[in-house]
Parts: structure tokens; C-alpha cells; sequence
């Protein structure tokens, strides 16, 4: 029988609980705190995630992590959702939110306009008191004026897991900055070593999340990675749909379908229940235009 | 090692000095306590009274420090427990008296760095949060 907690009462052992209250105290001083977490894909860093969620929540008197589909306010899937919630997660006094797969949060877009968003926020949230943890498979990617601005804290590194439980190693931020360095050094081949290069401040256990929320986790996690690829796919296609054709021709959605009918254009795919289109409809729908004129 | 004739002695800070005679009372302290445990294994009956001397000697260079700065009643009294064994008491003292007595000192002495031989500053690694202040991070 698995168990899911340590006998000091927590789902992880010491002394990374002492560690976490020093966030918070850190936020309660309306300075900044962010958390990082990384390791190889699948190593649990989701699982860990919300566990340390779950901590804040309790420390702070609110319930446990929420991981429902159609409501998950702290545990957000890539950047543009992680924007969306942060509001959310204030509004609602939540002293904590998780961004995941937070990959898209990296150096090679630096210049972006998502990149600078992103930054701005890290500049100012303090001032919301609350955490951030960010979840990747490796934060040597991460945007370098995070690290300018001491941003993140902490680094807990997953280096392996099995089924009931996993290990990590816990670095500080000076750590980190010489993994960073170790991970500019090392040839391609060679990367995974940084992290053995530095000795951790500590080591340690975390247990998996009880079955009911691990399956909970599972469908929320698998239904976002879902959105990503629709997202995906669409974007490499270059598909459209009747709204966005709409929108491009300036017409009526319902002038659209009446046109694609009778233009005999078909749908590439569908997404959900979402007629998809190439964007070759927006050109065969303009010529149509121009000729009626 | 001190030489209270040469006019280099008289021009050197006073406090440099003291820690020069306290590490020479302590340097001869070791050299007695080493003599008195190599007597004492090769099973031959020998005199404390070089041990104690020298011990007493060394308490004496710390003792102006230690009067002041300790606080706590247990610290005071073992204090005067040390000046009663070494100065005033008769009997021969157990070796482990003694040996209470130079663990005592030695850490007096490591505490103020006199006789510390690493430099790195001690703090509790496992706290992510002093790791970083250490580290001059804000």
C-alpha cells in the first residue's frame, strides 16, 4: 500500500518545508519569490508542483490545489494562460500559481513581445504577494534578465522517480547561476552534467499525489497538452475558421458559409466540432469578390 | 617569542601581542600535556604540577576576557571551578579535569579565531535563504 505522506506530515521531506516557509515569509515582506523546478520530461515536476501548491495553500488557510478541467485558476499551460490566471489567482487572494511547460519562456526569444511581457510581469508581481513556480525540463533556457533581476529563489532539480515516489536536489540562486555556467561550458553531449558539477544544499523525497487527484492531474494535464497541439497543427497548416475568415473579409459569418458552399470549398479538418480551413478559402473567397464587383 | 627588550615589541599594537602570548602559553601548555600523557602511557608515576602550571598560566591570559564577556551563571562558575583545581586545590586532579580545562580554552580561542584554521563563513547550506544573503543576493 502506497503511502502518500512522511512522518514529518508532508508529502516531501525536510528540510524543504523550512525552505518554503522562508518564501513566505519573503512575500509576506512584499518581496519577490519564484520557485523553479525542472528535470527530464515525465520526471513528475507537475506532481511536485502541485504538492508545494497544496503547502502555500494550507499555509495561508485556503483548500488544496484546485485541478479540475473547466476550473484550474493556479495551475496554468504555457505563457498565455499563465497571464490570463495570474489575475485570477490574485483576485481570488491565492498566494500561489504553478506555470507549466513554461518552455516558451525562453532566451531565443528574447526580443519577442511575449518574452518582454513576461519580464515586465516578473519585474512588478511582487507587489501581488504571490509565488510563482515555474515548471520547465530545464531553466538554463529561461530569459536571462530573470536571473539579472533575482528573481527566482530557488531551483529544485528532479533527477529521477519511480512510480510512488521521486528525488530532487535543491539549489539557491547562486547554484543555479553556476549551473548556467556550467551549462555554457559543457559540449552538447555533455549539458546534464552542470547540475553534477554543483554541490546542492540539500537533497530529497517527494511522494506521489494520492490516486483520486493523480488522476485529476492526468486528464488536466492531458487535456491542455490537446489544446497545444490543436493550437499547433493549426498554426503549421495555417488553418482558419469561419469566424477568422470573417474577420480577414469583413463579413457576416453567415455570408461566409453561404459562399463556401456555393464555392464547393471543403474543410481541411475539424477541431472539437470546429470546421477547419486552409487559407487558400480566404483567396478562392476574395477573388469572388472582386470578380462580383 | 614575545621580547618585551626589543624596541619593535614596544611599537607593536597591544592586542597583537596578547594574541602572540596566548597562543605561546597555549603551545607550552601542549608540549607539558604531551610529556604528562607519554609518561602516563609508558605506565611511570609522574607530577601534574607542569600541566597545571602551564594550564593556569594560559587561564590567566584569558581570564580578564572571559570575566567579562560571560554572562550565564553556569559559564561563571565553571570558570571559578578551573581557578579553585588549578590554583588553590592540593590533590592531584583527574586526567580528565585537565583535559576539561584545555578543551575549555582551545575553544575559547576558536571562537575568536586566534587558532581557527578554516575561513569559510559557517552557515546553516541547508537554508536556501541564508545561502543567498551569504551569497549577496537580496
Amino acid at each position: 500500500m502506497p503511502s502518500y505522506i512522511y512522518p514529518n506530515g508532508f508529502p516531501f521531506s525536510d528540510p524543504l518545508a523550512f525552505n518554503l516557509d522562508g518564501q513566505l515569509s519573503r512575500v509576506d515582506k512584499k518581496k519577490a519569490s519564484c520557485i523553479l523546478m525542472d528535470g527530464a520530461v515525465g520526471m513528475g515536476k507537475t506532481t511536485f508542483a502541485t504538492h508545494l501548491g497544496d503547502f502555500f495553500n494550507c499555509r495561508k488557510g485556503q483548500p488544496l490545489v484546485e485541478l479540475k478541467i473547466k476550473d484550474h485558476p493556479q495551475l496554468s499551460l504555457g505563457g498565455k494562460e499563465f497571464t490570463k490566471q495570474f489575475r485570477q489567482c490574485n483576485k481570488l487572494g491565492l498566494p500561489v500559481i504553478i506555470y507549466d511547460e513554461a518552455g516558451d519562456f525562453n532566451r531565443r526569444g528574447s526580443i519577442t513581445f511575449f518574452n518582454q511581457t513576461i519580464n515586465r510581469l516578473f519585474e512588478v508581481y511582487r507587489g501581488f504577494r504571490m509565488i510563482v513556480i515555474i515548471c520547465l525540463p530545464n531553466f538554463a533556457v529561461l530569459d536571462s534578465k530573470l536571473f539579472e533581476n533575482q528573481v527566482p529563489r530557488m531551483l529544485i532539480h528532479i533527477a529521477d522517480r519511480n512510480m510512488n515516489s521521486g528525488n530532487f536536489s535543491a539549489y539557491s540562486l547562486s547554484g543555479m547561476n553556476w549551473i548556467r555556467y556550467w551549462y555554457e561550458k559543457l559540449p552538447k553531449g555533455a549539458k546534464n552534467k552542470a547540475y553534477s558539477k554543483v554541490q546542492p544544499n540539500f537533497r530529497g523525497h517527494f511522494l506521489n499525489l494520492d490516486k483520486e487527484r493523480e488522476v485529476q492531474l492526468d486528464k488536466l494535464s492531458t487535456h491542455g497538452k490537446k489544446e497545444f497541439f490543436k493550437e499547433s497543427e493549426k498554426m503549421l497548416e495555417g488553418l482558419v475558421t469561419y469566424g477568422e475568415i470573417a474577420h480577414k473579409l469583413n463579413r457576416s459569418i453567415q455570408w461566409v458559409a453561404q459562399h463556401i458552399k456555393q464555392k464547393n470549398i471543403k474543410h481541411h479538418t475539424t477541431m472539437g466540432r470546429v470546421l477547419m480551413f486552409k487559407k487558400t478559402a480566404i483567396d478562392i473567397l476574395i477573388a469572388d469578390l472582386k470578380q462580383s464587383r | 617569542m614575545v621580547d618585551f627588550n626589543n624596541d619593535i615589541t614596544v611599537s607593536a599594537p597591544a592586542a597583537n601581542l596578547v594574541k602572540v602570548l596566548v597562543l605561546e602559553a597555549r603551545y607550552n601548555a601542549l608540549l607539558a600535556l604531551e610529556d604528562y600523557n607519554n609518561r602516563c602511557s609508558s605506565g611511570v608515576r609522574v607530577s601534574q604540577a607542569t600541566v597545571r602550571s602551564r594550564l593556569g598560566t594560559w587561564l590567566l591570559e584569558h581570564l580578564a576576557y572571559l570575566e567579562r564577556t560571560r554572562t550565564k551563571q553556569e559559564e561563571l562558575e565553571k570558570i571559578e571551578k578551573m581557578k579553585a583545581q588549578l590554583f588553590f586545590n592540593v590533590q592531584e586532579l583527574e586526567k580528565s579535569d585537565l583535559l576539561e580545562v584545555f578543551y575549555y580554552l582551545n575553544e575559547v580561542m576558536d571562537k575568536l579565531r586566534i587558532t581557527k584554521l578554516d575561513t569559510k563563513i559557517q552557515y546553516d547550506t541547508t537554508n536556501i535563504e541564508t545561502d543567498n544573503k551569504v551569497n549577496q543576493y537580496a
